[in-house]
């Protein structure tokens, strides 16, 4: 992949990271939740995981530019293995959650498993499918390298 | 017969200790996760051996409580075969406590474990000559997946004593060729 | 015959000359992620997000099995069945098997078949396990004694040396293993301070999961008052004790893929520990509770202390009951203080004198095997003893005067 490209990749998930970031510290701070489509800004720990976000948008952004040296490339699989953890843990209870039916039901309904999965979702969400990419591109270049 | 596991703290010696016998201790990616000794029963050659996964030690010089344990289990078993595992990483660090313990005239063999790990960071090692030189059989494992782990066992039961004048006009003379 | 250090190094360097080639050294993207993540600048905040990871995953694992089946199973479906096959109501069998008969959900019933099997499998359970699981991940992946290395890292720079970060983290999965650990330190001072430090102050694995559960908006509290008694009362310790400690190296392995047959065969070793460690350690807590209410013991006790516990801590007295089952397990105390009717403030009392009273009977007796081996078991004992009381009452006290002081309730 060219440098070009990495770039504008690192670009996307950096800003995207960073601003979904302090948005949900000011939405935190502020106590308000907000709705756009179906990405929410709500949920448990938002602080945290708007500090998370904010951290791993700089640790990308700042990779960028020079994606050639080893360092940087490093720097923004840390960023991108960040978004994981955010995005990876909200599928995986969002999933959880939905298998449960509530007070009377031991299991949920098929639709109703379905409705509550793509309810709402945080940015983390989004970024994910494109953090995975980057990770993808990044391990698979370096193993053509070893050879 | 008795086979002590020896080795740094995290060589994998309790994965290498799973592998032998099938027990279920626990294995860390972690030092200093085995304080206490663990014995099981296993054959080797068609014997029943007891083999011992020794806390793991530095030097035969005790520094901390877990060394002291691992040191009088080493004087308890005067007779046993010693399987010395090394990280094939740092095989310098490995082969001093190695090193140490054929002086005490025990017999040993030499486990090169994490050989996958050497062998990613553009490490070789030649067996063969390490094994002439040492005079002791050196087998490659990876104790994780289980690779060279029979080959360890047939080897354990030709585990020689060796003669530390000897080998040390063994080292000399390697210069001296070169 | 012998050498001497030197001229065994000596002799490896020829050995290894001949037979070692080292390639040329390369840096590969692995070992330059292990680097960032023990740089502080970019190590915390993946810690951060490893933490967040650890809290997603509990509540969405532990969670799931808890609210999701255990608790309308317990409350639907055994409690009410119970109740109602069970013959005898009204004597003493009922009360301490079932308890109360009017009770409408497990959690308060307080009998050994309703609330202990409830504690003990719908709460405690599904926490250990998630708890475990991730622990065992981060072990075998090699982050955790990269965590440490950042920690020690972090201690250093704010003054702090010399505690041994290894043994801590440990302890965080169960004090006992904790505790053991401390035998890789160098120095009897070390190794009595760890073993004190661990079990007064690092709640086990257990206790964090049913904090977890039960208590989630308390959580952060606790556990910042007992880290900074942690490094405070460590720090202190350094001062008072006689003798040196010196520093703590770790050796940080690489990065590896967690194997899934490990990680499922520890899990099932902890796993089965609890089965049979565990378990009837909960039930006969919740027994041993309600035989002392029938006797009259916890009454008496509950007077005898209630100025103390008033007026000192500032908790209401009838937290001398799981005060007495934390004796056996502290995961259990922390379930029935959170079914006692008390204010926020108290609660994270409560908790808080629970996790630094005494440590559980396996932790104190992995003490005293210990202790004989650091420095004589009658001066570890003692020790451990007049510390632990005076932590008590300091620290405890503290926390209630800092209730006051706020105005918090």
């Amino acid at each position: 992949m060219n440098q070009k490209t990495f770039n504008t990749i690192l670009a996307l998930i950096g800003f995207g990271a960073f601003i979904s970031g302090v948005l949900e510290v000011l939405f935190t701070l502020t106590g308000q939740t907000f709705q756009w489509g179906r990405i929410a800004f709500q949920g448990d720990f938002t602080f945290w995981r708007g500090i998370i976000l904010l951290s791993s948008g700089i640790l990308s952004l700042s990779a960028i530019y020079n994606p050639s040296l080893i360092e940087k490339r490093a720097q923004a699989i840390l960023a991108s293995f960040m978004i994981w953890i955010v995005g990876g843990l909200e599928v995986f209870s969002t999933i959880l959650e939905s298998i449960t039916g509530g007070e009377d039901l031991w299991l949920n309904t098929v639709q109703g498993f379905l409705n509550n999965c793509v309810d709402s979702f945080t940015p983390a969400v989004i970024l994910l499918p494109i953090s995975v990419f980057l990770v993808l591109i990044v391990f698979r270049e370096e193993r053509k390298n070893e050879r | 017969m008795t086979i002590l596991l020896m080795g740094h703290p995290n060589v994998g010696k309790s994965a290498v200790f799973n592998r032998l016998t099938g027990a279920n201790i626990t294995e860390s990616n972690y030092p200093g996760t085995t304080v206490d000794f663990t014995e099981s029963y296993t054959f080797i050659g068609g014997k029943e051996a007891k083999i011992i996964d020794v806390p793991g030690t530095f030097s035969t010089e005790p520094k901390d409580e877990a060394e002291k344990v691992a040191m009088e289990i080493l004087k308890e078993h005067e007779d046993a075969i010693v399987v010395a595992v090394l990280d094939a990483t740092k095989v310098e660090r490995g082969l001093y406590l190695a090193l140490e313990i054929m002086e005490k005239n025990y017999p040993v063999v030499i486990a090169l474990n994490m050989w996958d790990d050497a062998v990613k960071q553009n490490i070789s090692i030649d067996v063969d000559r390490l094994e002439e030189i040492l005079g002791v059989p050196v087998v490659p494992t990876v104790a994780i997946s289980g690779e060279g782990i029979s080959n360890l066992a047939n080897k354990i039961t030709e585990a020689s004593r060796i003669d530390a004048e000897k080998l040390e006009k063994r080292i000399e003379n390697l210069q001296n060729e070169i | 015959m012998k050498f001497d250090t030197e001229r065994r190094w000596e002799l490896i360097d020829k050995i290894s000359r001949e037979t070692v080639n080292y390639g040329a050294d390369k840096t590969t993207l692995k070992t330059i992620l292990a680097e960032l993540t023990v740089k502080p600048l970019t190590g915390i905040p993946f810690a951060v997000a490893v933490l967040y990871g650890f809290w997603a995953f509990f509540n969405a694992f532990a969670g799931f099995f808890t609210d999701g089946f255990f608790v309308p199973f317990f409350d639907n479906l055994w409690l009410p069945w119970l109740q109602d096959i069970f013959p005898l109501e009204g004597s003493w069998l009922y009360y301490v098997l079932v308890g109360d008969p009017g009770a409408t959900n497990s959690f308060e019933a307080f009998g050994i078949l309703t609330s202990g099997m409830f504690v003990a499998i719908g709460i405690v359970l599904p926490a250990i396990v998630a708890f475990y699981l991730f622990i065992t991940i981060l072990e075998d992946s090699g982050y955790m004694p990269r965590l440490a290395v950042l920690v020690d890292t972090i201690l250093h720079k704010i003054g702090l040396h010399g505690f041994a970060v290894v043994p801590m983290i440990l302890s965080l999965g169960c004090n006992v293993p904790g505790v053991a650990s401390t035998r890789t330190l160098e120095t009897k001072k070390q190794r009595f301070m760890m073993m004190i430090l661990l079990s007064i102050f690092i709640p086990c694995g257990a206790q964090l999961g049913v904090m977890l559960s039960l208590i989630p908006e308390y959580f952060g509290y606790i556990m910042l008052y007992l880290l900074v008694g942690f490094f405070l009362f460590g720090y202190l310790l350094d001062r008072i004790i006689p003798g040196k400690s010196p520093e703590i190296m770790t050796d940080v392995p690489p990065f590896r893929l967690p194997t899934a047959a490990n990680v499922t065969r520890k899990l099932w070793v902890k796993v089965k520990g609890f089965f049979t460690n565990a378990i009837p350690f909960v039930l006969l807590g919740v027994g041993v509770v309600n035989l002392l209410y029938l006797g009259g013991v916890i009454d008496w006790l509950s007077s005898v202390l209630e100025p103390v516990f008033t007026g000192w801590f500032g908790i209401p007295k009838e937290t001398v009951a799981p005060l007495i089952a934390g004796f056996l397990r502290k995961d259990l105390a922390v379930a029935q203080l959170s079914a006692i009717d008390m204010t926020g403030f108290q609660l994270i009392t409560s908790v808080v004198i629970i996790s630094i009273y005494f440590p559980c009977i396996a932790t104190f007796s992995m003490i005293i095997k210990e202790g004989r081996r650091s420095g004589g078991i009658l001066k570890v004992l003692g020790g451990s003893l007049l510390t632990l009381s005076t932590v008590v009452f300091l620290w405890g006290g503290l926390l209630h005067l800092i209730g006051m002081v706020l105005g918090v309730r």
